[in-house]
């Protein structure tokens, strides 16, 4: 009955997380914590509960908060997790921008907690938080512009490695991932909002 | 939320938590009542609820119901809700009589 931990890494990739934590519930084990890079597990019935994972960094921190109690509300249990990119993003980016440090630590504190790990009961129906196609067109296109300054980035970062043409290798693969991410997500986002214009 | 666009059609969702809050309900209550009324055709995401919720809110056609504190959040209907839910039904019922009248039954 010994609690798991384990490291996982999963920079901007919402949806390989979430398909890792429901592997994992389905061997019988449920998240009980989650810090930056670890999540504690706990035994239970195997696929006794089934997670979504909802990117929030839109959102203020007031307006996390309330979304979050919204959703314990409805019966599920919330985590907070951060990106794992808050560090690249918020010092290059970011402290750039920002005026003040207060707007900057502002910011900050809106990473940290920029992912919702939502858990459900599993009672066999699929777990869906957005479920209307204009709906679903609107959360997809949340992660065009973060997944687009990734990719700006880590191609900026690529082109001053130029000395190092492993580096610059390393930097640029990582950033056509990014890319490769804001290609998928504006798919779905043209997809569902077409479908919405159909059906809706 | 892409209501009022379309010559003032309401989407579904719109409609049926409308209806749903003429008494009022907290999240998972509208949820169930939605699953309910449909016989589970229509399922809401509660991500979906939430933005329809506020977008409710915002346009004042529901409000807060009672004293939230600690307790979970209750909305109902407003005055304003209730005609443009009538102004829905009224929609509907021209709707269905032009459809009855061509395909017909």
């Amino acid at each position: 009955m010994n609690n798991i931990v384990k490291a996982r890494y999963y920079a901007g990739f919402i949806d390989a997380q979430r398909n890792w934590l429901n592997k994992m519930a389905s061997k019988g084990y449920r998240l009980v914590k989650c810090g930056r890079l670890f999540y504690e597990f706990e035994t239970c019935e195997p696929s006794e509960y089934i997670y979504q994972i909802e990117y929030i960094g839109d959102k203020s921190k007031t307006d996390g908060k309330d979304y979050a109690s919204f959703l314990e509300d409805m019966g599920y249990k919330i985590f907070f997790k951060n990106v794992n990119l808050d560090f690249d993003i918020g010092n290059v980016l970011w402290r750039k921008l920002a005026d003040k440090g207060s707007k900057f630590a502002d910011y900050q504190t809106v990473m940290e907690r920029a992912l919702l790990i939502v858990e459900k009961k599993n009672d066999g129906t699929p777990f869906e938080l957005h479920t209307t196609n204009n709906d679903k067109a609107n959360y997809y296109a949340k992660f065009l512009i973060p997944y687009f300054m990734l990719f700006l980035l880590f191609t900026v970062i690529g082109a001053i490695s130029l000395a190092d043409i492993k580096m610059m290798l390393i930097w640029y693969a990582v950033a056509l991932v990014f890319l490769a991410g804001f290609f998928v997500n504006l798919v779905r986002y043209f997809r569902d909002k077409k479908r919405s214009g159909i059906e809706e | 939320m892409r209501d009022n666009v379309k010559g003032g059609a309401l989407t579904e969702v719109t409609f049926f938590i409308l209806l749903a809050l003429y008494e009022p309900k907290h999240g998972y209550a509208i949820m169930q009542f939605i699953e309910e009324k449909t016989d589970g055709r229509l399922t809401l995401g509660a991500g979906t609820l939430y933005g329809a919720i506020n977008s409710l809110l915002e346009k004042e056609w529901i409000e807060p119901f009672g004293d939230a504190d600690g307790r979970k959040k209750e909305y109902v209907i407003t005055s304003k809700g209730k005609e443009v839910a009538a102004a829905e039904l009224q929609r509907l019922k021209d709707l269905t009589e032009i459809a009855s009248g061509i395909i017909g039954g």
